[in-house]
């Protein structure tokens, strides 16, 4: 590799002397980069490349400068200074390693992650403490999320086979009532008639949904299905969040006023700690909840605004769920202990939060109340280990 | 490729036209060879006759980013000496060369900004009398 890049420079720099380094001279880039690197939230292996890189790039031009006749001093404070405010360039990097963390996120979201927080959900269910009084465990259940249950049917793929055939077979075995968006299929990447190239036996129809899914565009565009327990609908997962698009609001009035005595006022005026709760809340729910869905994170499926203390959500209804769980889940840790037990709560059952409309959690009143405007809620999830608070509906 | 006229002024990495095409500028430039950060710097500054300076802080950022959508791939070099700079000795020197992802957006790039341009153009170009 042959690599010229100033023949004039390089000639001049062999010709002239290097100004002599003063060996009292801090090493001020060497200080910089110690504070910048304790800036960044990235891989530790990342975070060393990244401070070698800018330590070669601040030594080369700290040492053109002193060509130029600035002082060892001056010339590491100008290289220094060149690379603009410290802690913005290191959100710069943060801001790449938190999109690339999100893809990985909708990636596995897509392959995998669903299945293992399934596990850990039900492992977690099982090793739930059952005597009274105990703290019962409290999680999420992604799974909780995902499409609906399919009918249980036994499927094979063989390779000749095109997604039209396959729709054909599942209607063969069981005789299911089928809507299929054929348009919506076509723009995810699935030819209804191309050759799916796929062979597995005795599949799932989920599973074969999936290896569908896997093995053509539809990765990017990720398949969706809805089983009501009498006809099943294929699309794209983003149609079918679209058509269960939901306004809800929810009431944080308790929840922001408990962060905010907590956190900042001690340090800020009522409104101002009140301004930071509001955003911590905001920011908490875009990185949780399906991050690259909200319209502020470059998506276009959900999208917020705080009105007061009251923040209105318009997204689907998978979004919802996650969204009520964490500010139930804040809401609890405001509210008191007592108050939140159910009386007659059965030893060994999951921890039920809220559980009626406009209910409050707290005994002082304010919690967390909840109207929406759209379909009617789902069903109570107990697998999961939460079962939502019933919302109001607003015509 | 003829260097523009110089201009009397810089253009600042901040400005909003430049903003949106730094990605094009870099990877245009690594398009005819390797380099690492400084040298890309000093070659934009160079191919723009002082026109375009980008800032460190924007550029390795950018790079960083680039190298993760695999468009740039890179590799390190130590460096042996400097000429007669013994303190370059043992510094280590990242460069980036396009990967061939990178040359297809980099296509891509160029035909989307071509378009854009003609777009704008087809707006100077109009006789101030139309319609009228």
């Amino acid at each position: 590799m042959k690599v010229r890049l100033d023949p004039t420079r390089r000639r001049r720099k062999s010709l002239v002397a290097p100004p002599p380094t003063d060996p009292n001279a801090d090493d001020r880039i060497g200080a910089w980069l110690d504070v910048f690197v304790h800036l960044l939230h990235v891989p530790p292996a990342e975070r060393e490349a990244i401070r070698n890189e800018l330590e070669s790039h601040l030594r080369e031009r700290a040492r053109d400068l002193m060509l130029r006749g600035r002082s060892e001093t001056e010339a590491a404070q100008q290289a220094i200074d060149e690379l603009g405010v410290t802690a913005e360039l290191a959100s710069r990097y943060d801001q790449n390693a938190r999109t690339r963390y999100r893809r990985l996120l909708m990636h596995l979201s897509m392959f995998g992650l669903v299945a293992i927080t399934g596990v850990i959900a039900s492992i977690a269910l099982l090793t739930q403490p059952t005597s009274s009084g105990t703290t019962p465990i409290h999680a999420f259940a992604e799974a909780s999320l995902q499409d609906a249950p399919l009918p249980p049917l036994e499927l094979s793929l063989m390779p000749d086979q095109s997604f039209r055939d396959f729709i054909d077979q599942v209607q063969a075995v069981n005789g299911v009532k089928l809507t299929i968006d054929y348009r919506d299929l076509i723009e995810a990447g699935i030819d209804p008639d191309d050759a799916l190239n796929l062979h597995a036996d005795a599949v799932s129809l989920e599973a074969a949904l999936r290896l569908i899914e896997v093995s053509t565009a539809a990765q990017l565009a990720p398949i969706g299905w809805r089983f009501d327990g009498d006809r099943l609908t294929i699309s794209t997962r983003e149609r079918l969040d679209r058509q269960e698009t939901e306004l809800v609001s929810y009431d944080l009035r308790d929840v922001l006023r408990s962060i905010a005595a907590e956190r900042y006022r001690s340090l800020l005026g009522d409104d101002e700690a009140l301004d930071h709760a509001t955003a911590d809340v905001i920011s908490l729910l875009q990185e949780m909840v399906a991050p690259n869905d909200w319209t502020e994170n470059g998506g276009n499926l959900a999208k917020q605004q705080m009105v007061g203390t009251k923040l209105f959500v318009q997204a689907p209804r998978r979004m919802h769920e996650k969204i009520r769980w964490i500010i139930e889940d804040l809401a609890a840790s405001v509210a008191h202990p007592a108050a939140m037990a159910p009386k007659s709560r059965p030893s060994g059952t999951p921890h039920a939060i809220g559980g009626g409309s406009s209910r409050s959690i707290s005994g002082g009143g304010g919690g967390l109340h909840q109207s929406r405007a759209g379909a009617p809620p789902r069903s109570s999830r107990p697998a999961s280990g939460v079962v939502p608070p019933s919302a109001t509906s607003t015509p | 490729m003829t260097p523009p006229a110089r201009s009397s002024e810089a253009i600042p990495a901040g400005n909003d036209l430049l903003r949106g095409s730094i990605d094009l500028v870099v990877l245009s430039v690594l398009a005819d060879e390797p380099l690492y950060g400084y040298a890309i710097i000093k070659r934009v500054e160079s191919r723009s006759s002082g026109s375009i300076r980008l800032t460190p802080g924007v550029l390795y950022p950018l790079l960083h980013q680039l190298e993760q959508q695999k468009l740039l791939l890179s590799t390190w070099e130590m460096v042996v000496a400097d000429g007669n700079d013994d303190a370059s000795r043992g510094r280590k020197r990242k460069w980036y060369r396009l990967s061939a992802k990178g040359r297809r957006r980099l296509a891509k790039r160029i035909d989307g900004y071509r378009a854009f341009q003609s777009l704008i153009d087809s707006f100077l170009s109009q006789p101030k009398s139309e319609g009228g």
